[in-house]
Order: C-alpha cells, then structure tokens, then sequence
C-alpha cells in the first residue's frame, strides 16, 4: 500500500526520483608524486572535501575521502597534514581531525572534542600539536593513538598556524591577536611572546632559519584596530623583528609561501608576487596578474618550485587549480573540490 | 510627458474628480453554477494565493510556515521543526519575500527577512500572498512576492472563548487561548499562545563513522506570544484599531550530522514588540486607510564550549521600525477607480558583540508613493496601471511602473484570464551596506523585471465546487546581492551585486468540494514549476551560467484530500519537493551532495461534537506517514513518522 502510494505521488507530481545507495570506491593511489589538497566547502553546508593531484601523470581525484568510506570528511575542511602513511585531515567546524590511510583513504580514526581545530603540526612521531580558533590553548594528541594527551594554555591568545625551529614551536596568533607565540616542545609550555603587526596568520622558515610572519593588519571599524597589512622577519635567537615589510592600506596579502631553496618569497595581493628574501623593500610590481578571476589560494611545490594558484570561482561549485611554471606558463589546470585551503605535497 | 509628469496628473487627479458610488461587479450566473468573481476592483490583474478558511483550520496549531509550505506553490525552506523558516517565492531568495501583518513590514531591516517559524497562524484570521509584480500594490522590495497576515474583528460576537491543546512526540506541548469580546461598536480580542518541545528525535547518522542511530541533541525550543487587538466603531464609517503583539523565542541551534568536537551551547533568543493603530474610514466614494506602528526585535546569539569554558560568541542585535502608511481609495465614476498611498518609514538597528565589543548602529529613512488606476471598461473587464517612487539613504528610486488586466473571455462561462508586468527592486539591507566587515556602502538596488498571465476558472454549485487557476511566470533580477569572500583577496567576506538572474515557470493551484448527503469531501491542491538560473558567469570556467540556483526545487507540489461524514474528519495531504542543488554548477555524481527529492504524508483524525454554543472536538495527527528520511538542508536530520494529539474548545455566544 506505502509503495502504490508514493508510486502514485511520484506520478502526480511528475517527479523523477532516486536514491541509489553510494558505491564504496577502493584507491590505491600512487601518492608518492603529488599534492593532497583540502577543500573547505562551505561553512555549515557539512560539504569538504580532499583531492589529489598527481604531479607527473597529471591525474586528479577528487572527493577521495567520501568515495572510499561513503562518509563526508564534515564541515570546513581546514588543512591536511601527513606523518608516515597517515593523513590527518583538520575539520574545522565539525570539531574533529579525520585520519585516514594516504594511499587507499580507508579511515583509520579520528580525534574528536575539539572545538575549532585548524592546523596540526607533528613535534616527533608520537607528539603533535593542535592550533584552535577559539580553544585559548593548543592541544596535544599522540599521533599514533589519536588520543589527546594534553592541553597547552595560551592564556587570551588563540593559535593559528604553527612551524617549528629547533626545540620551540612558534604560533601565530590571528584572530584579533597582534602576537607570535613560543611554545617549548620539551615542556609543553608557553614560555614567551612576539609582538608584530596586527593579525599574524602566515608563517614560514626561510633558508637562513628566519621566521616570516604575514599580518594582514584587521579590517576598518575592528574593535581591536587597523593596521597596515605587513610582513615581519624574526630572529628566533633574540625573539626579535630584524625587519618589517609594510603594505599600503588598502592592500590585503595573503598565503605567504617560500621556494624550494628558501631564498624566495611568494604572497597574494590579489595578484602574484615574488620576493628575494635579501630584499630591503616590497616588490613594485606584480609576477603574475590576475584578471577577472580571484585568487584564492596559492602553493609552490617545494621540489619543482611549480607554482599553484587556486580560483574559487564563484565559492559554490568546484575550484579550478592552475599549475604555472617559475616562467609563468601554464602547465596544467584541474578541478578540486569547493574552496581550496591548504595544499600538502610529497 | 515624461514619467514622472504622468505621475504626478494622476496624483492630482484623485484629488479633483467627482465621487460616485463604488460598484464592483462580483457575481456571474449562469444557469447550472454560479460563477463566482470574488475580487475587488483593487485586485483585479493581481496574482492572489488565498489559503481558505478549510485549509487554514487545518494547520491551525502550527506555524505559517506550514500553512504556506502545505497549501501554495512557494516554497519554503526550513532548517528543522522549530527552525528558522523562508519563503522562496519564484526562485528568488529569502529576502526577496516581504512579509506585511496588517500592511505593516515584519522583515528584519538589518537581513532583510522575516522568519515564519515565529509566526504562529492562531495569530490570524486571514493570510493572503502576492506573487510577483502583484506585490507592488502594497509596496516595494518582493521580487518573488509578498504574504499577508490579517486580523480582523467578528462584530456578531459579543463573547467567545477558544481553546486547544496539544501534545506531541519529542515532548512537544502547544497551548493557544482566545477570548474575545465585544459589543456592536467595539471589539477586543485576546490571542495568547505557548510552545514547547524538546526535539530530541531520532535519526540515522550518516555523517559520521561509524554511523550510528542519533538522538538530535540541543534542538528544543519554547515560545510564546500574545496579541491583544482591540476595535471601535466610531461616527458611523470610521473603525479604530489598537494592536499589541509581543512574543518571545528561544531556540537552541544543533549541530550538523558531521560534528564531532567538544559539545556546543548555542542558542537564538527572539523578542518582537510590534504596536499599531490602524484607522479605516468608509464613505461612498472614498476610502481612508491609515496605521502607525512601531515593530521591535531584539535578536541574542550565544555559543559556548562549556568543557573549556570558553564562550566563542555571544552578541545581540536590535531593531526598531517605526512606520507609518497612508491610503485613499477613491471612486471616480462606475468605471475609474484610484488608490494613492504614501508610507514613511525609520529604521533603527544596532548589534554589539560582547565577545569583541564590535558594535554597529545605522539607521535609515525611507518614503514610498504610489499611484494606482483601476479602470473597469466593462463587465468583463478591468485594468490597472500603477507607478510608485521611493527613496532611502538620500538616494531616489525613480518612478517604477506595473500594469495589469483581468478579463473574463466570454460571459457565461467562468473563465477568466489576468495578467501583469512589473518592474520593482529591493534596496540593499542594512547588513548588506554597513556590516562590520565585509558592509559595501556601495550597493546598487536590486532591479526586477516580472511579468505573468494567468488562467482561472471557479465554479460554486449547491453541491460541487471547483476551482483552479494556472499562471505562468517570467521574471529577471539584475544586481542581485550576494555575500562571498571579499575580492580584493581579504579574508572576509563582503556583500556585492553578484548576479543576473533569470526565472520563469508555472503555479497551479486548484479546490474542490462535493457533498453528498450526509458527506462532504473536499480536496485541493498545488504545483510549481521553478526554473531559476545565474545569467552572469564569472569567466570561462564559471559551470555555473544556466544553471539551477542552489536550494531552489524545480518541483515543489501537494495534493489533500478530505472527507467529513457526521462529525468525524479524516484528512490526507502528500507534499513534495523535488531535487535541490547545492552547488551552483549542478554537479550531481554519488558524493556531490544533491539533496534527493521526497515525499511526505500527513494523515489527520478528528471528531467534533457541537452542543448549543459549544464546540469541542479531539483531532490525531500523523506527520511524515511514510517514515521518510529526507534532508531539507544538508546534513541536518528532520525527523522521521511523528504524532500529536490536539483537544479543541470553543464557546461563541453571538448578539
């Protein structure tokens, strides 16, 4: 009778409907050339995801976490970071951190209580720390066991993104925060602090052992200021600023990447620029421009030195990634998922 | 002459010409069936949805929402039981829907929008939509439409009292009280509501490993409301209103299926206060129109972590509309009629974050004129031609014209074809303009184009009645606003004017009634066809151009049947809707996420028992019959096969 009924409903109202169940796909993906990107989808649709592109067979496969354990990865899929053959893939929004195997993506566990993880940085292969939005401490897991070990307290800031230089791990403190942190690996504890320019959120380790630091300064009417967007170098001997690269106004840099020597620095400012890190002042002029399209995201494969440029397009459908070569000519183009955010070669 | 020289003659001349008697032919027989043409002469070319008295009665204790998801083409989209719910009229968005309770706007002027879930339908005697460019005779701003909710007092009564309770799953209690008294001049009515539930149902999990069967946590909701009106009947012709409205909500938000951090205490409080004295006078020429009013609302947002006691937000906006409108409907002769109205509205919102001490404080004033001609050449015909002007934040919107017809095709059959075309816009919100960050100040106005032809036909015999109607639709909004990240390459997002966009599709609709002896049966129905696209793709990798916007079904319908036979009811409704995209390329493979159409049934029993001016009666209502599993939006689980149980009183004691 409920068949004869909803057959006839179906019928009425000319609807075709389906709801097959989702075929597992099982990977055996060849990993060892390539980049994993996470893609955020967007905020409280539950819609991230991960793709893979491979660098010399130029193939990419997209939505591999879904596809192999017919579950999505959750909301607003942060970063990706690996150790050993594991993936651990940040879910911001959904509190979580998914591990999965980096050749098949069968899930191997999960960390989950968190509140807005959004990076994860190994300190040995038993150690890693969590960097959360909102906790007002880092967390600290076992990587092997995916179970949390301990929290480190960071007092009023918050914790972004994190690199490591000897025995201290250093921490931007983005949202409404001014300061890059020192956290000793040994101890576990918070043992200084760095102030810089006004919402740190890049860093990266040049050649040298320098830190670069990208504060793209707050917003006008912020209730915590507005500065000029700026780049800042730190000595991590003296916990010092050597030098500080200010921007205009008006400018908005973002993803501050290094080459593969890590001689060279690579930002957005809604286009591409490139920058020796000998330089004593900001590039004049752009490397690449964009046009109509924005640029969302940008990586440098750190053995090629290709550069990556992610296009969200309209932020709602699949992105489109282009592969530019250090000449500026295109390579490749693919499509990944929605809203690429973090780009993690091998 | 130019527009606006036109505009101001017809201005002027409502002022000048004579008044005669207002004549509005509203009767056709025939010989078997009388033919029925109900509408004013202000309605004439107008596409008018009216859930009738039948209909509404049937989702008396539930929220309008349901009544217009139930029982008219629009759709609405809800994020869950007790969630916040919008209209979607067309394929346009939720802001595009204005939403008037007795001709004073309920949207929010810092969204835009006006939530349905928090508008209970025990709080009207009457609910009527506007589709389209129809939507113009009562103001700007609907590109999809406009709902209307009325209050209207019942002079015969000089004391009733009603009652119902209800009791559902998920520990869901649902009280509404009326009192109403009066005399021959004056009128009060006391309307009070309460509702609770914990909304803690089950659901299968399939957002996480391994999936697990759920139980929805920190979903439960109360509110509560009450609305006092009160009417006099002064010097003959005038009528004098007071209204007082207030209501409280307070809903805890769940999670999507996919979560798994740290458990969150997040929750919305909602307080509205909304004030009007309305003022109407009858002569025989001319009608008077005119309300004042004030709609407040106060708007928490909280979240926390209590297991790191840390609180992520917590931030409250207010609004306060103050707003006033003017109406004159005049009668020249038997066949030229003329509405002008003016309305002059303030606006005042302010949001603070307690979390950043981030504030924000704007306000706006906005002024409206109209114009309206109704011409009426003959029996079966009449026509109209409408211009309104507006202005807002020192910025004029030139004059905006509509013009309709209604023309019954051939005398002695009830066959009637209307049409209109309309242009009209919709200003920016005030979010949209000044939020802090992302606000653009440089906002254009969203400009619409919408035009529709409609076929209807009503036929009312002793015992049969049949009406339906079928209209097609075409509209076109350019500058449409949209929030995405900001394009200068900062990291938040910012509002711009985004898109093209393009729609066009069907609505039908139809009632019937037989009644046979001692049954009656009734049965209605509806059907909407939305075709809604972007025209303006960003560049050549854009799969967007063409392509159905997302949440927006192509398919969205439903169908009920009823059958009464001495006091007993039982009623059956079926609703679906069709597939919905949630990206904007249309993208559909096993893992893209396109939320499958679905199906559901609602089977209602009810025994009524009538002694002298007493009414009781015992209604047991089974909602998603079928035990659907369906998303509404994704990863949030909506609730499979559901009961409640409603006990109705009603004493009315007539003069």
């Amino acid at each position: 009778m409920k068949f004869i009924i909803q057959l006839a409903a179906v019928l009425l109202l000319l609807v075709a409907c389906t709801d097959d169940p989702v075929e597992t796909i099982y990977f055996d993906l060849d990993t060892s050339k390539g980049v994993f990107i996470s893609c955020e989808g967007n905020f409280m649709y539950g819609n991230g995801s991960l793709s893979f592109y491979h660098t010399v067979n130029k193939k990419v496969s997209n939505q591999l976490f879904y596809a192999r354990n017919n579950v999505p990865l959750g909301d607003v899929v942060q970063s990706v970071a690996r150790l050993g053959n594991s993936l651990f893939i940040v879910v911001n929004n959904s509190g979580k951190i998914v591990v999965a195997d980096a050749n098949t993506m069968e899930f191997k566990g999960s960390i989950t209580g968190l509140i807005s993880p959004r990076y994860i940085h190994f300190v040995s292969g038993q150690k890693a720390y969590i960097s959360d939005l909102y906790a007002g401490q880092l967390t600290v897991i076992n990587p092997e066991t995916f179970e949390i070990t301990g929290f480190i307290p960071l007092g009023n800031y918050n914790s972004e993104q994190m690199v490591q230089v000897g025995k201290y791990v250093y921490v931007s403190d983005w949202s409404y925060g001014s300061n890059v942190l020192v956290v000793d690996t040994e101890t576990d504890e918070l043992i200084d602090n760095i102030e810089v320019s006004l919402q740190p959120k890049d860093l990266t380790v040049d050649k040298n052992g320098k830190i670069w630091v990208l504060s793209d300064g707050g917003y006008e009417g912020s209730p915590t200021g507005n500065e000029v967007p700026a780049i800042s170098r730190i000595d991590p001997e003296t916990l010092t600023i050597e030098q500080i690269y200010r921007f205009d106004q008006e400018d908005t840099p973002s993803n501050l990447e290094l080459n593969s020597k890590g001689d060279t620095l690579y930002f957005l400012n809604r286009h591409l620029y490139k920058m020796h890190i000998g330089n004593r002042h900001l590039p004049d002029s752009a490397f690449m421009h964009a046009e109509q399209e924005l640029f969302y995201h940008l990586a440098i494969d750190p053995q090629s030195n290709d550069i990556y440029i992610a296009n969200a397009i309209d932020y709602t459908q699949d992105a489109i990634v282009f592969r530019f070569s250090q000449s500026g000519e295109v390579i490749d183009s693919f499509k990944v998922g929605i809203n690429p955010s973090h780009f993690m070669f091998r | 002459m130019k527009v606006s020289g036109i505009f101001w003659l017809l201005v002027l001349t409502i002022f000048v010409f004579p008044v005669y008697g207002q004549i509005i032919p509203d009767t056709v027989h025939i010989e078997e069936v009388e033919v029925l043409a109900k509408r004013k002469i202000e309605e004439a070319g107008l596409k008018i949805t009216r859930p009738d008295s039948f209909q509404r009665a049937s989702v008396l204790t539930a929220d309008l929402s349901e009544l217009i998801s139930g029982y008219t083409p629009v759709f609405i989209k809800s994020y869950g039981r007790g969630s916040a719910a919008t209209a979607s009229f067309r394929g346009t968005a939720a802001t595009h829907t204005q939403i008037y309770w007795n001709g004073m706007s309920l949207n929010s002027p810092m969204r835009g929008l006006a939530d349905l879930s928090l508008i209970p339908v025990f709080f009207t005697d009457g609910v009527y939509l506007l589709h389209g460019g129809s939507s113009m005779t009562k103001g700007s701003g609907a590109l999809g439409g406009s709902i209307h909710l009325e209050n209207t007092p019942d002079w015969n009564t000089s004391f009733g009292l009603e009652g119902l309770a209800e009791t559902g799953s998920f520990n869901s209690r649902k009280t509404f009280l009326k009192l109403a008294l009066g005399g021959k001049n004056t009128q009060s009515s006391t309307r009070f509501f309460y509702e609770t539930s914990e909304n803690n149902f089950p659901f299968f999990n399939s957002g996480v490993i391994p999936n697990i069967t759920d139980t929805l946590q920190n979903a439960g909701y109360n509110k509560t409301g009450i609305l006092q009106e009160f009417y006099i009947r002064h010097f003959n012709e005038n009528v004098s209103t007071l209204r007082l409205w207030y209501q409280y909500g307070n809903r805890d938000l769940p999670q999507l299926m996919s979560y798994q951090g740290s458990e969150r205490e997040e929750y919305q409080k909602d307080g509205q206060f909304r004030a009007q004295y309305d003022w109407k006078r009858y002569t025989d020429g001319v009608n008077y129109h005119f309300f004042s009013g004030i709609n407040t609302t106060r708007l928490d947002y909280f979240r926390a972590t209590p297991a790191f006691e840390f609180v992520n937000e917590d931030s409250e906006s207010k609004e306060t509309g103050f707003l006033n409108h003017l109406r004159i409907f005049r009668q020249f002769d038997e066949k030229t009629y003329a509405t002008v109205s003016f309305d002059a509205n303030y606006f005042r919102v302010k949001a603070f974050d307690n979390i950043t001490a981030g504030s924000f404080n704007e306000s706006r004033l906005e002024t409206s004129l109209m114009v309206n001609m109704h011409m009426n050449p003959s029996d079966r015909l009449a026509l109209f031609i409408l211009l309104r002007s507006e202005t807002y934040d020192e910025k004029t919107v030139p004059f905006i014209p509509s013009a309709g017809f209604e023309w019954q095709l051939v005398k002695r059959l009830p066959l009637i074809i209307r049409a209109n075309a309309a242009r009209n816009y919709h200003k920016p919100t005030l979010n949209d303009l000044y939020w802090i960050p992302g606000g653009n100040p440089e906002l254009l106005a969203e400009d619409g184009y919408t035009g529709d032809v409609s076929f209807s036909a009503d036929f009312q015999g002793r015992t049969i009645g049949f009406s339906n109607e079928l209209t097609g639709f075409i509209s076109r909004i350019e500058n449409w606003i949209a929030w995405q990240p900001a394009a200068s390459g900062a990291y938040y997002w910012e509002a711009g004017n985004i898109r093209n966009v393009s729609s066009k599709g069907l609505e039908y609709q139809f009632t019937a009634k037989i009644k046979s002896g001692s049954f009656l049966f009734q049965s209605g129905g509806n059907y909407s066809y939305t075709r809604t696209s972007n025209l303006q793709a960003v560049h050549s990798a854009d799969e967007s151009r063409g392509k159905q916007l997302i949440y927006i079904p192509k398919h969205k319908g439903g169908v009920y049947g009823s059958i009464n036979w001495q006091n007993f009811a039982f009623k059956f409704d079926l609703n679906g809707v069709g597939k919905r995209y949630t990206k904007s390329s249309n993208q559909e493979s096993e893992f893209e996420q396109v939320l499958n159409p679905y199906f559901l049934g609602k089977f209602t029993a009810e025994k009524q028992i009538a002694w002298n001016e007493f009414l009781t009666g015992l209604k047991l209502t089974v909602d998603n019959v079928f035990d659907q599993k369906y998303h509404s939006i994704l990863w949030r689980p909506m609730p499979g096969r559901f009961y409640s149980l409603t006990l109705a009183l009603k004493y009315n004691h007539e003069k």
